[in-house]
């Protein structure tokens, strides 16, 4: 009896000491520290929700893996205030010690953007119509070229001649509302009005009413929900017509709206490949929000640049730079959001689909 | 044209009224900013909402709880968060800045509830309703005739009765109405309980309407505290024409500039008020 007692304690021991020893070595792999500012509270939060799911997802992935380096992810809310996201990303560089700053669209990621370049720190952010970056940048949201393409192929297709843009005041609808409201008429397509309403707003009859005079074929609308959410159903109480189409985020409008919204398209900077999104809607039970994918494919990309960069001599892990530089000469990268083309100026180039609402779910429609 | 101004004016201030009632009946017991009356907002619609769709109760039951909730709230926290305070003799500033504390609990206690994400309280009162020549949807309905009645209601129990007596007594001096037998804070209490009423049935048809958010007290007490200083809180009328005025500056702004005008608009006529006629159109006169 004693000497079974006493072998058990040796295989104990013994197993807790393997242990040990693997903790060890992976305690002794250099640490390489990844920030991510996201908009957790505030009237976006739940994109920064979402992102930060992604975000874990893929990083649970990588930590399964037999890595060169231990990483570590450490969340920061922006609330999408400039002045917080700053406060953030100093305090990530200078007292967590990042090598890299993810984040969202919205003003915040250029706050970031250069921040981050002064530190040398690399910034990877998603933002929608970003077409430059600094040197130790890279963006992976969706370029206006491509939006504008995607969405004006099914103009042409519905025989669309005028539109109406209607967008919230944030700089991502700026900048793609007015990209639109340049490019269309040399496409043939007509814009009747271009109205951006104020972030607070709920209520859009006035507004709704008054284009409505001018008679459009239909309504693009980039806002930021609950915008889009709140347009589409006054627009349907007043009118009863179903004309409108979202420049991106249509797939996150509300639930219960869905029923009602038969037929009605999008251009798809939500969800992502359909592996992503089911794996995603099983896991947190809820569906994919804007940026998701695209900070799952950039966190993938990072760590696969941290994994492969060259290494110099005398260093443990590569410098930023060369990181950033494998990170812009990835090519195509298949991912969660689909096919990415990165550009070596740092901007990635996802292609953008249209999805439209049948039988109650959102379904990629072909060219 | 006109008449769908006129309409979405009703609509609007109409929402906008209910809040400005609740905030001006209560600010005219206690004369502080209490941010936690957006909080009791988002109560009504998320009880609302929370009751329907996770203990599968039927709607009618769930607006009449979470409404009840509502006014228990307010009470609760006039009870023991903002009589204590009073009691040791807090200025406004200190309530303003407990409730504003109590506030963002509230709205970080949502999020954490029933997530960030925008939802929609579905079912019958979402539906349109043909009035002739023009239709709507049923709560946008329903708000308008509540905006009516409680304004109706609520003038009858302020104007008519011994309560409302005791009521305006406060209003016009706390300590006269200590020294003559009033008992202030059972007042203030029973008040809050009629706010927390009103701002929960606002609550629960806003929810109807555009729709459930963490952040959607705040917004729309700014917007009923706006049309009670437009109008003046001294009377009732005030703040219930003092709403539909405000309606009808954001509407008349979007028509004939661009949205983007709409708030702007709003904050020019709120700041005119403040310099020119900080006491509202109906103010009564000072005797």
């Amino acid at each position: 009896m004693l000497k079974k007692l006493i072998l058990s304690l040796c295989f104990i021991l013994a197993l807790s000491a393997c242990k040990e020893e693997n903790k060890t070595q992976a305690q002794a792999k250099p640490v390489i520290k990844i920030g991510a500012n996201l908009h957790l509270t505030g009237q976006l939060a739940h994109t920064g929700a979402g992102a930060k799911n992604a975000l874990q997802m893929a990083f649970e992935k990588w930590q399964k893996k037999d890595t060169k380096y231990r990483y570590e992810l450490i969340f920061e809310d922006d609330m999408m205030k400039t002045q917080q996201a700053a406060v953030n990303t100093q305090k990530l560089i200078n007292i967590d010690g990042v090598r890299a700053v993810l984040s969202l669209f919205g003003i915040v990621d250029r706050v970031i953007d250069d921040i981050a370049n002064q530190n040398k720190v690399i910034s990877v952010s998603c933002s929608y119509g970003k077409s430059e970056v600094p040197e130790y940048g890279v963006n992976t949201g969706a370029q206006n070229e491509e939006i504008y393409g995607a969405v004006v192929r099914q103009l042409k297709k519905e025989n669309v001649k005028t539109v109406v843009l209607e967008g919230s005041q944030s700089a991502v609808s700026f900048a793609i509302l007015d990209y639109f409201a340049a490019h269309l008429p040399q496409d043939g397509i007509k814009v009747l009005a271009n109205e951006k309403h104020n972030l607070d707003v709920r209520d859009f009859r006035t507004s709704i009413q008054k284009t409505e005079v001018l008679k459009p074929d239909y309504y693009l609308i980039f806002g930021v929900e609950p915008m889009n959410s709140i347009f589409t159903k006054q627009y349907r109480e007043i009118t009863g017509k179903n004309n409108l189409a979202s420049l991106g985020n249509f797939p996150e409008i509300a639930d219960s709206l869905w029923p009602n919204l038969e037929g009605l398209w999008s251009a798809s900077l939500i969800g992502g490949t359909s592996e992503f999104s089911q794996q995603y809607e099983t896991r947190f039970h809820d569906r994919v929000h804007g940026c998701s994918a695209n900070l799952y494919d950039a966190l993938n990309m990072l760590m696969m640049a941290f994994e492969n960069a060259p290494v110099k001599e005398g260093k443990d892990i590569p410098e930023n730079i060369d990181v950033v530089q494998y990170m812009r000469h990835i090519g195509t990268y298949n991912g969660a959001f689909g096919m990415i083309e990165m550009g070596i100026n740092g901007i990635g180039h996802p292609s953008v689909d249209i999805v439209k609402l049948q039988n109650g779910k959102w379904v990629k429609i072909g060219e | 044209m006109l008449l769908v101004l006129l309409i979405n004016i009703l609509i609007v201030g109409a929402g906008y009224g209910l809040i400005a009632i609740a905030f001006a009946v209560m600010s005219s017991v206690s004369p502080f900013f209490n941010l936690t009356l957006g909080s009791i907002i988002a109560f009504g619609a998320y009880g609302t909402y929370g009751l329907t769709e996770y203990a599968h109760l039927p709607m009618a039951v769930a607006i009449v709880i979470s409404i009840a909730f509502c006014a228990c709230a307010a009470a609760l926290l006039e009870r023991f968060v903002y009589t204590p305070l009073r009691t040791r003799g807090a200025s406004s500033m200190v309530l303003l800045v407990a409730s504003l504390g109590l506030y963002t609990i509230f709205e970080a206690s949502i999020h954490l509830a029933f997530g960030p994400q925008y939802q929609i309280l579905g079912g019958a009162l979402g539906q349109n309703m043909n009035l002739g020549i023009f239709s709507m949807p049923k709560v946008q309905f329903i708000t308008i005739v509540a905006d009516f009645i409680v304004f109706g209601l609520v003038n009858l129990l302020l104007f008519h009765t011994f309560f409302g007596k005791m009521v305006r007594a406060l209003n016009d001096s706390a300590k006269l109405a200590n020294i003559t037998g009033l008992n202030n804070n059972k007042i203030i209490l029973i008040v809050s309980m009629l706010s927390g009423l009103i701002l929960g049935l606002s609550g629960v048809l806003t929810g109807f309407d555009t729709g459930l958010e963490p952040t959607m007290g705040f917004n729309l007490l700014f917007k009923g505290m706006i049309g009670a200083i437009i109008g003046g809180s001294g009377s009732l009328y005030g703040p219930f024409l003092g709403a539909f005025f405000l309606a009808a500056a954001e509407n008349v702004g979007v028509m004939l500039w661009a949205s983007e005008w709409r708030d702007l608009v709003a904050f020019v006529i709120f700041i005119i008020f403040l310099i020119f006629r900080p006491q509202g159109i109906f103010q009564r006169k000072e005797k």
